[in-house]
């Protein structure tokens, strides 16, 4: 504009500046700046009150944070004093403790206060990051979520139902299934929640095993590593989750069911159908359970007795298999031993039965350290057993005979040096003609039942250093897939897929030895036990660790001796270890 | 994006090979374990650890058995309480690996103390004791008497109500400590006057009478003197 003004006047000369053009020049500049003045003004005036606006929300979003924080500070207080309780009640020994161990009991103290407040740290800096991340998206989409909203999860309103939300997260397990499924939704407000109650599920996760596991924090100086380890773990499948990668976590919950030997328990076996557990312990005895109070009961804690106790072996029971209605037990004392289930109404303290006894398989010339029954018992009627005298046994389950001896290189005939001693045997579920067996000397071999010929050898020992510190302590068979999992004693877990023989994935799973793996019925997931007296359960498909129990405590170095799935009934995962105990885990149960 | 990273961080932490490797480098030094597949030589052979250095919840029961392993005829060092150890709890444990023991008696009772020979449970006939493990106490054969004993004391012992925990016990569970040894006392009184032969095999193999004995007469005064009606011949091991 203003140029053409000057455009028109100079075509008549070069210094032609007439006052009336010079003045409408000046009011147009003026009109044009005053415009825009009050432009801006109003744009002013529009920020303004989008600041205004983004403050309330940015109050109220505060607000929330802490409310959300108030509760979770409740519910970990809450979480504690039943925590407290357990501990005053299963071991309130801690005081005792340091009365005679003065050196250590403090440390204990301090380590869980630390722990806690390293939580607390990890709690706040979670939600705050989340906030922030949440306001941020709400700028780029440009969402107005109402701060009216945030009253109706303010505490005030459901103050006193905290307490009950908390025991709603401890015994339904489908709030927190719901809570994953709503995590594509984009309302900010819903992720904050989420964030705070994964937060107080996180919480009550670490807070669980390090109340209920004494030893853990006993051992003060491995102890601090192990609880940082779980820590981070936690934390790293609470964010898993958060992506809303895994929808069906088969989560399992410590339940206060407890079964008791006198010493180490060092196998466990279930029933293929029915609740039955056997286990097998160091005290010399195997122990019949029957678990049919599961689901029906609501107590916490019942003291259960076993149904039978099997006693035969002089020395530990180091192995236990139950096939339909006979239970199988290896021992130190080179014997297998058969014995009939007892009737199922039978009394606790009635006659003594000499009929419960089968049959005694001798044949061995040292410990027994796995006895499998054969699962297609009509077609195979067999019992396979791996001892240290370097041998793997086929037993006839019907003619009670020897079938035959099969030693690192295959088929017997006659005896010579033993190579490596078997420690575990297994079936191959996809082909139940091929017997799995592991070795010290960290090899797998799958041999043929008929042929008692080599069919397969993994490359499991990569990391073998001639020692029994790396060795295999189990090797399961997934039920469906071709795929073989083996327990290292250095840590490891390693896939091979049968098809190609090769190791497909190895991973550090522990932070001791792992002693034993079960895959859940559904094929998707299994379960670890190790001697850093944890339990872990992981999906199968990514390798990713899903949940980490820690719930026994160690007897010298032996922490989790066996874990193991219910074969058909989901949901039940039992495990058990050096301090004389089995426990029962479960996700639909009420604990 | 922060957060995605530090997600990344951790799962390595957790899953990179060098913690448990240091693990390894710290333990490679002793790992008290008895390893699948190991020979039966191997086990438990381990060096001793101390008392002091044991410091999980089953320490008592640990250090209890390395004395009996050390040498099962010290009778006086096994039962004896260590200073700085509850005496309930060093008790408790000792009762636990009592029952523990007797399992081999029990088996070798059960192929000759039959119901038909046996239908009683006496020692001397002077007296017939009825099964207390009962919700009525009645009388039961001598062997269903040994084996409801053990098992019903094994199921006190283990009874959460009466002993929530290893590591203390409340006073109010202290009573059973006598019962159960009362109880256990008559097997042994049982095994001695009607089958001698397998009494002295089996204390020959572990003194665990002798043991008793001094546990719950000597020791502690679990049961009295009048109840010993086992000759001390029977005792391989004079303690006094
Ligand atoms: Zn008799
Ligand atoms: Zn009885």
């Amino acid at each position: 504009m203003a140029s053409d003004i000057y455009q028109q006047n100079s075509p008549n000369g070069y210094n032609n500046y007439s006052f009336p053009g010079v003045l409408h020049y000046l009011q147009m500049e003026w009109r044009k700046f005053e415009k825009e003045r009050t432009e801006w003004e109003i744009e002013r005036a529009d920020l303004k009150t989008r600041l205004s606006f983004l403050e309330g929300e940015r109050r109220g979003i505060e607000n929330l944070k802490v409310d959300l924080l108030r509760r979770i500070k409740m519910l970990e207080y809450a979480l504690r004093q039943e925590s407290n309780n357990e501990e005053e009640q299963v071991e309130d020994n801690n005081v005792n403790d340091k009365k005679q161990e003065n050196t250590k009991a403090p440390e204990t103290k301090e380590d869980v206060n630390a722990l806690n407040v390293k939580l607390n740290k990890t709690g706040n800096k979670d939600q705050s990051l989340r906030y922030q991340l949440s306001i941020k998206n709400e700028e780029a989409n440009a969402l107005t979520p109402t701060p009216m909203k945030i009253g109706y999860w303010n505490p005030s309103s459901n103050n006193s139902s905290s307490l009950n939300d908390l025991k709603n997260l401890k015994h339904n397990s489908e709030s927190l299934s719901g809570i994953n499924n709503i995590s594509n939704n984009n309302n900010s407000l819903q992720k904050s929640i989420k964030t705070a109650t994964y937060t107080t599920m996180n919480k009550e996760k670490n807070l669980k095993p390090v109340n209920s596991s004494s030893n853990n924090i006993n051992n003060a100086s491995n102890n601090n590593n192990n609880m940082n380890g779980n820590n981070n773990e936690y934390n790293l499948i609470v964010k898993k989750k958060m992506n809303g990668k895994r929808k069906e976590a088969p989560l399992s919950k410590l339940c206060n069911y407890y079964f008791i030997h006198l010493d180490t328990v060092r196998s466990l076996s279930f029933h293929h159908t029915d609740k039955v557990l056997l286990s097998g312990s160091d005290d010399g005895t195997a122990k019949l359970w029957n678990l049919e109070f599961l689901g029906n009961t609501k107590k916490s804690m019942i003291d259960i007795d076993p149904v039978y106790t099997y006693r035969g072996h002089l020395g530990p029971v180091l192995s236990v298999d139950i096939s339909d209605d006979i239970c199988y037990t290896g021992g130190f004392d080179s014997t297998i031993r058969s014995w009939k289930v007892p009737p199922k109404n039978m009394e606790l303290y009635s006659k003594y039965d000499s009929s419960i006894k089968q049959h005694v398989f001798e044949g061995h010339t040292d410990a027994v350290w796995c006895v499998k029954a054969h699962p297609l018992k009509d077609q195979y009627h067999l019992l396979a057993s791996a001892s240290s005298d370097g041998t793997v046994k086929l037993w006839d389950t019907e003619s009670y005979e020897l079938k035959s001896t099969l030693d690192y290189n295959g088929l017997v005939s006659e005896s010579k040096e033993v190579e490596a001693n078997p420690t575990y045997i297994n079936w191959l579920h996809t082909d139940y003609s091929k017997a799995i067996v592991s070795y010290q000397n960290s090899i797998v071999k799958l041999f043929d039942l008929e042929t008692g010929s080599e069919y397969m050898k993994l490359p499991s020992a990569e990391t073998y250093d001639n020692t029994p510190g790396t060795q295999i302590n189990q090797v399961i068979s997934h039920p469906t897939m071709p795929l073989i999992i083996t327990a290292h004693e250095d840590c490891f877990i390693r896939f091979f897929d049968i098809k190609s023989g090769e190791c497909i994935h190895s991973m550090t799973a522990h932070l001791d030895g792992v002693s034993s793996l079960s895959v859940h019925p559904s094929g998707i997931s299994f379960a670890s036990g190790g001697h850093d007296s944890s339990i872990r359960i992981w999906d199968i498909a990514s390798k990713n660790c899903i949940q980490e129990m820690s719930s026994h405590r160690k007897k010298f170095d032996e922490g989790v001796w066996c874990v193991k799935y219910h074969p058909t009934l989901s949901n039940i995962l039992a495990s058990c270890g050096g301090d004389s105990t089995s426990k029962i885990y479960s996700v639909d149960q009420p604990c | 994006m922060t957060e995605v990273e530090n997600n990344n961080t951790k799962e390595e932490q957790v899953t990179s090979p060098s913690t448990p490797g240091d693990n390894n480098k710290k333990k490679e030094t002793i790992v008290r374990r008895n390893r699948p597949g190991s020979k039966s030589e191997q086990w438990g052979n381990w060096p001793e650890l101390s008392f002091e250095n044991m410091n999980s919840t089953c320490a008592v029961q640990q250090y209890i058995q390395l004395l009996i392993k050390r040498n099962p005829e010290d009778i006086k060092t096994i039962v004896t309480c260590p200073e700085n150890q509850d005496p309930n709890v060093w008790q408790y444990e000792h009762l636990r690996l009592i029952c523990l023991e007797l399992n081999p008696l029990l088996i070798m009772l059960s192929e000759e103390c039959h119901p038909d020979v046996c239908d009683t449970m006496k020692a001397t006939d002077d007296a017939e004791f009825f099964c207390a493990a009962h919700p009525k106490a009645q009388p039961c054969s001598a062997i269903d008497y040994s084996i409801h004993t053990v098992d019903g004391s094994i199921s006190l012992l283990n009874c959460h109500s009466f002993f929530p925990t290893r590591v203390s016990i409340q006073p109010s569970s202290l009573k059973h400590f006598s019962n159960i040894s009362r109880r256990l006392y008559r097997i042994f009184a049982h095994a001695w006057f009607h089958h001698r032969e397998i009494f002295v095999e089996f204390e020959h193999q572990t003194h665990l009478y002798a043991r008793f004995l001094y546990f719950s007469t000597k020791a502690f005064n679990l049961i009295s003197p009048k109840v010993v009606i086992i000759p001390s011949e029977a005792c391989n091991i004079d303690f006094d």
